[in-house]
């Protein structure tokens, strides 16, 4: 839910007040199946939820929003028998929505960002998750699929389809799982034969208890712990990149980084070899290494034999006459696979088979902005900051905000900026931006 | 394939009795009509083979029961699966029985030349969506949201959905993945079956009766089970540095996190500790309840018919930032050897063992107390259990989800929002 600003005075009565107008002005539909599901009510004032609210009709539910006005509204993703039974177990559970949440607070890189940046960011990974895991890899139809701007700082995905109502939590763990590459031995790919499983049981469960470790300093570990000692006898292969799963994925993000060095000059490509081994903590890679690999790929045209025979051939010619493919640059391709294994997604949403969810279409109460259902064509175009609005009932009426921070946001069609203690005249929707979020308050009489 | 061949090869499989038509006993003849004797025999037969069977091709059923007709196939196991519900414990041989059967199963999909069809037959008579995959590889492709549904109680690495070929919501399959998936399959079913088995008290002590034998050999061969295997005298001083510091940190008072306080329980429940003497370990504990401490220590140590949870693999424990393989002080380190010690059991196990090898003559320090020195006021109950979702290893659903799914008993309907598990 994130963090809600308690409200008091003017500043209380005019959300509370906005609220109801929408409310009154664009009930929400009830979700599929809703006679399954609970509802619960966050109000404006106190601390408390009601829960185990059930909903037998349309006009039940938009009666009951216009008299209770919750702040937040949830759902539940699953479906019940009794949804208006007070004790969990007494529902008696029947199935449960399949529900992938992606949040700024989940990523990694969101953290210097303001938040329209961490907005844009979200949406970009949301579209990924969508568009190459829940359409392509686990072949769900748009239609499957509800789409939903959360109100706050990230997107939703409902999942509708029938088979997977019923999955487990531990089922869905899978699924999540699947997300962040869980169990993926990247080497295993450039090194099919390889087997250090047998050579070295020590080795493969290093390199497995750094695979199950969450945390993203496991990766490099991974990588080291599982590279062959010699890349003399095997050149490493990359899979089809057309391959299901994991496996094509790991070879187009190699594609992706060969098509940036097939844009520079050696001289070019050495340096961003080089660049990106410091970044992920590579320190074996010696210039040379870098230099012999770039020139390999650009001006010997192992760029063009990698993609058209998958073999990466790149090494320098040894004393014996082998070619050997640098070992610190074979680190460098898997470190830079591992960065696609990091799973974004909050997991305890989609593994949590009672979870409550923001309704799409009702109001998020720390921000003001609408749970917006979106198609999945509206994503790319899709701006919370212009297009979550709350619509402005007063038709551009003003009224006075006082800051209690700096702020400055691109809001609506306008640039919402000021000074902390400065006075901004804001039409209501903006307005009541800042006072949801705390960030400042009615500053004389409300306006009706 | 049709059905009648398939349940004639399967005969545990839904819907198999309705082929028996009005040829059909009431549980009582079966039970007692001296005609069903040798179907009565061979169900005996069976259910020990099926106990007898470890995982793997020797698990696979009697010549006698292959020679059966199909009716009496069927009848016996509907024979088998009473006799299975009435053995003494019988959750733990039920589990054992549904794993036999399984495997045996798993045996005859497996044989050479089995027939697609019979995969893919068995498969959707268990509700699961399996197909041959394309080409002619002998690959099946099992509909994503089934390989979730057998995958997720299989734990090891190679069963895991992103080492598999996932393509448009199909997972391909070689042929040996495809029969141990099938083979969950049928154990997943069977657990379901059995325990949803209800007989009447008059029937359950007839049969008691009748097969007062073969009940106590079905006993000895599911035998009681001690926890986690490890017999013996109890070795605190030789738990894992993890343990030992989660202990020392409750004694002293300092507030455990939850993983921690996890680990711990269905650590010293795995190794034996007495459910008391667990609760005793964490009086230290700031706001220590003991009787929610006590309901949660139940919980984790009855978990799954009274295996207990197992323990967070160290992989885990480290990613929580509770592993404390630098205090490790055994020679040589175990910790730092990942292929011996994966979990915190395997390292007390390896160091039992080796401490029983290296002096069967001189004492070992003396143990039921695992329990910690009863130190400190009181204390916060260690949120073992609850809520043990989403790290823990077979987490049970019913404690899976945290608060959201905890049941309130406050018809008031209103409860702290912070208590909710909301998107």
């Amino acid at each position: 839910m994130g963090k809600t600003v308690a409200l008091s005075g003017p500043s209380l009565e005019l959300a509370r007040a906005s609220f109801l107008e929408y409310y009154r002005s664009h009930p929400p539909p009830l979700p599929s199946r809703f006679l399954r599901r609970e509802f619960a009510y966050a109000p404006f004032s106190g601390t408390g939820m009601r829960r185990h609210l059930a909903m037998p009709s349309a006009e039940v539910f938009h009666r009951s929003l216009q008299e209770e006005v919750p702040r937040h509204l949830y759902y539940s993703s699953a479906y019940y028998e009794d949804p208006a039974h007070p004790i969990m177990v007494s529902k008696r559970w029947v199935g449960a929505d399949l529900i992938f949440d992606l949040d700024a607070d989940h990523l990694e890189d969101a953290g210097g960002l303001d938040y329209p940046g961490q907005l844009e960011l979200v949406k970009r990974k949301f579209r990924v998750l969508v568009e190459d895991y829940l359409l392509r890899d686990f072949g769900l139809d748009a239609t499957d699929v509800q789409l939903a701007f959360s109100g706050g700082r990230g997107y939703h995905a409902h999942v509708h389809k029938e088979s997977f109502l019923g999955l487990s939590s531990a089922g869905r763990r899978e699924l999540v799982d699947y997300l962040g590459g869980g169990g993926v031995d990247l080497s295993s790919y450039l090194y099919p034969s390889e087997s250090l499983e047998k050579k070295a049981p020590g080795r493969r469960a290093a390199a497995k208890a750094a695979m199950e470790a969450t945390s993203p300093e496991a990766a490099p570990v991974r990588s080291k712990a599982r590279m062959p000692k010699s890349t003399m006898n095997e050149l490493p292969r990359f899979p089809p990149p057309d391959a299901p799963g994991w496996k094509g994925r790991f070879s187009r993000s190699f594609f992706e980084l060969l098509t940036g060095w097939e844009k520079m000059s050696v001289a070019e490509a050495t340096q961003d070899i080089l660049a990106r081994a410091k970044r992920r903590g590579i320190e074996t890679m010696r210039p040379g290494d870098a230099f012999t690999v770039a020139r390999a790929l650009l001006e010997e045209g192992k760029a063009a034999k990698v993609r058209e025979y998958l073999v990466l051939d790149v090494g320098s010619k040894g004393k014996t006459g082998h070619r050997g493919v640098p070992i610190s640059f074979i680190e460098l391709i898997l470190a830079e696979g591992a960065v696609l294994l990091q799973g974004e997604t909050d997991a305890p949403v989609t593994t949590d088979i009672h979870r409550l969810i923001r309704l799409p279409g009702s109001l998020h109460g720390g921000t003001g902005f609408r749970v917006r259902p979106l198609e999945i064509d509206e994503l790319r175009e899709f701006s919370p900051m212009r297009d979550a609005l709350l619509p402005d009932p007063t038709h551009g009426r003003t009224v006075e905000v006082r800051l209690g921070v700096a702020v400055d946001y691109p809001l609506g069609e306008q640039r919402v900026k000021g000074a902390e203690g400065e006075v901004l005249s804001l039409p209501l929707p903006h307005a009541l931006f800042l006072i949801l979020r705390g960030e400042g308050a009615l500053d004389g009489p409300r306006v009706p | 394939m049709t059905d009648a061949a398939l349940v004639a090869r399967y005969p545990f499989l839904p819907g198999s009795s309705d082929l028996l038509g009005d040829l059909r006993p009431s549980l009582q003849d079966l039970v007692s009509d001296p005609g069903y004797e040798p179907v009565r025999h061979l169900a005996r037969e069976e259910v020990i083979a099926a106990l007898g069977a470890k995982r793997g091709p020797e698990g696979s059923a009697p010549s006698t029961f292959d020679a059966a007709k199909p009716e009496e196939r069927i009848l016996s196991f509907l024979y088998s699966r009473m006799l299975v519900a009435v053995a003494p414990s019988s959750q733990r041989v039920a589990r054992r029985w549904c794993e036999g059967v399984a495997s045996s199963a798993a045996s005859q999909l497996g044989r050479p030349g089995a027939p697609p069809e019979e995969w893919t037959g068995l498969a959707s008579s268990l509700d699961l969506e399996v197909i041959p995959a394309e080409g002619s590889s002998g690959h099946l492709s099992f509909a994503l949201p089934s390989y979730c549904r057998l995958s997720s109680s299989l734990r090891e690495d190679r069963f895991r959905l992103a080492r598999q070929d996932l393509r448009r919501g199909w997972v391909d399959v070689a042929p040996a993945l495809g029969v141990e998936l099938l083979e969950e399959g049928v154990r997943a079913y069977l657990s379901d079956e059995v325990a949803l088995l209800r007989l009447d008290p008059e029937l359950q002590s007839g049969i008691k009766e009748r097969e007062a034998e073969l009940l106590s050999r079905v006993s000895a061969l599911a035998p009681a089970y001690t926890p986690g295997g490890f017999g013996g005298v109890l070795r605190p001083d030789l738990f894992p540095p993890c343990m030992k510091q989660i202990r020392s940190s409750l004694d002293h008072g300092q507030n455990v996190p939850h993983a921690g306080r996890f680990a711990l329980a269905s650590f010293m429940n795995k190794v034996g500790v007495e459910v008391d003497a667990i609760v005793d370990a964490y009086r230290g504990a700031p706001n220590f309840k003991e009787g929610l401490t006590r309901y949660q220590v139940t919980q984790i140590a009855h978990h799954d018919g009274g295996e207990g949870y197992t323990p967070p693999d160290c992989a885990t424990m480290a990613a929580n930032g509770i592993c404390a393989k630098q205090l490790d002080e055994a020679r040589p380190q175990l910790c730092a050897d990942p292929g011996r010690v994966r979990n915190p059991l395997n390292y007390y196990r390896t160091r039992t063992r080796s401490s029983v090898r290296s002096s069967s003559s001189s004492t070992p320090p003396p143990t039921s107390d695992a329990g910690a020195p009863k130190t400190g006021d009181a204390s916060e109950a260690p949120k073992v259990g609850a809520g043990a979702g989403t790290g823990e290893p077979n987490a049970a659903p019913a404690t899976s989800t945290g608060p959201a799914s905890t049941p309130s008993p406050d018809p008031a309907r209103r409860t702290p929002a912070g208590a909710h598990r909301t998107a």
